[in-house]
């Protein structure tokens, strides 16, 4: 089997993030739950994960990192806890649904919702993003990179203009956290959502959200935090604010074994292996008669995505790479339906490949010879 | 002495830093008589770091909630605010 569906899901891990998840199973209970062993090893594994991603984002204050169940939810906690009704914010005709379906949802109530359109590659223009932004915005939300089409924002440049301007700047790491160096200092991040499952390497039901000084979000859920208890009321404390109930001990723990495991190989040399099989797989795909690709074929410089469209249905396309050749990747609009229309495949959507750090060269060789064999019959 | 903190997550933090300078400390649960506000988690450790833990809470920009002498035997514990 060749597995290039690690835009979705990372499914192969590395060992240690299986035994993590193991360990935890077995030998950990609640955090922040008791001071007895099995409840201080939960509270140790899951501070032990806060330290590594925030080494891994350049956080200062690890507790600024609350764990949700994936980046869909950390999204809806950013976007949901910061604008009310007769706030304006700000997002990018390229992001997923995890952003578009509550924004939309915000805008039926009363919420001004700008949508900046990305160009034919998926690239945002920041001077766009800059005309959209004037007006009293409250928040600005953006991916870092296209889960379609790997396309990559510039959020440096885009973070220090949100600064000068006083807008919050909330950003999508689902396709680059793990892969692409992020560093929110520099990128003046207020609010980081990420997924544990994908780059970072953790198990799916993990993720997080990072909330910057100065930044207070409402909360979604209320509940027992394990401190303050004789309050009826929410503690303001962090992370307690944003976790309530039990949390996901084993996977959080696999998620840490996948950081650590990231800090160990350095994120360079992971996003080096990823964008030099992607940028192979282009090359190959290219040549193929029929075969178009999107984005900005700066491979060397994208998120490990890459979808293209061919005479055939997507659908089928891909379905027959995983029945005829045991490849799986992943068909259809890809919960993207906006970034479709930006890269003009709505209609037909595309077959997407996305290489991860367990994939070799002779999967890429397969899969593109596989590809040319189907269209050829 | 016990230092209440508000949350497990500043136990732990304020435990780290004390270790990078050699200061042993021991997380437990805040006694419910001093939790002030219920379930909550302290620091065991010797009063001479009293200054310490103040600076390490002020380095992470967290609160402490009252810091406690402990006296009497294991079956009749009382706590003294400082």
């Amino acid at each position: 089997m060749i597995y290039l569906d690690n835009a979705a899901t990372t499914w192969q891990k590395p060992p240690e993030v299986y035994d993590a998840v193991m360990y935890a199973m077995k030998n950990a209970s609640s955090p922040g739950r008791g001071a007895y062993s099995g409840a201080r090893r939960a509270s140790d594994i899951v501070f032990e994960a806060r330290e590594r991603l925030a080494s891994l984002f350049n956080i200062d204050y690890p507790e600024r990192i609350a764990f949700t169940c994936n980046s869909t939810q950390a999204l809806n906690t950013g976007l949901k806890g910061i604008a009310e009704s007769g706030d304006t914010i700000v997002i990018s005709s390229m992001e997923h649904n995890s952003v578009l379906r509550p924004a939309y949802k915000m805008k039926d109530q009363g919420v001004n919702l700008k949508i900046v359109n990305a160009d034919k590659n998926g690239i945002v223009n920041p001077e766009e993003i800059q005309k959209a932004l004037y007006g009293g915005t409250k928040l600005l939300c953006l991916n870092h990179a296209s889960n379609v089409c790997g396309s990559v924002n510039d959020i440096e440049k885009i973070g220090s203009m949100a600064k000068k301007m006083g807008v919050i700047f909330m950003v999508d790491v689902a396709q680059s956290a793990g892969t692409i160096p992020i560093d929110v200092k520099k990128c003046n991040i207020d609010i980081l959502a990420f997924p544990g499952h994908k780059g970072l390497l953790g198990p799916q039901g993990t993720g997080g959200i990072y909330i910057g000084e100065g930044i207070t979000l409402k909360t979604l859920t209320e509940g027992g935090t394990g401190s303050l208890s004789e309050s009826y009321y929410q503690p303001d404390i962090l992370p307690d604010r944003y976790e309530s109930g039990t949390l996901n001990v084993p996977g959080i723990a696999g998620l840490s074994a996948g950081c650590k495991f990231i800090l160990k190989h350095g994120i360079d040399s992971i996003a080096k292996s990823e964008r030099e099989l992607t940028k192979m797989l282009a090359e190959d795909l290219s040549v193929i008669p029929g075969v178009k690709l999107y984005g900005t074929g700066d491979y060397l410089n994208n998120a490990a995505v890459l979808s293209i469209t061919t005479p055939m249905d997507c659908v089928e396309l891909s379905g027959r790479l995983n029945s005829e050749y045991k490849i799986s990747t992943r068909a259809g609009l890809h919960c993207a339906p906006l970034a479709h229309k930006t890269l003009g495949t709505f209609e037909s959507g595309t077959t997407r490949f996305s290489p991860g750090i367990f994939n070799t060269k002779r999967d890429i060789k397969q899969t593109a010879y596989a590809v040319e064999k189907i269209l050829q019959q | 002495m016990l230092v209440v903190l508000s949350s497990i997550t500043t136990a732990e933090r304020i435990k780290k830093v004390l270790a990078t300078e050699n200061i042993k400390s021991e997380i437990v649960q805040t006694p419910k008589i001093i939790s002030e506000g219920g379930c909550g988690y302290s620091l065991r450790l010797s009063p001479i770091y009293e200054e310490n833990v103040i600076l390490a809470a002020k380095q992470l920009k967290v609160s402490i909630r009252g810091i406690y002498d402990e006296e009497g035997t294991k079956n009749n514990m009382t706590y003294n605010k400082r």
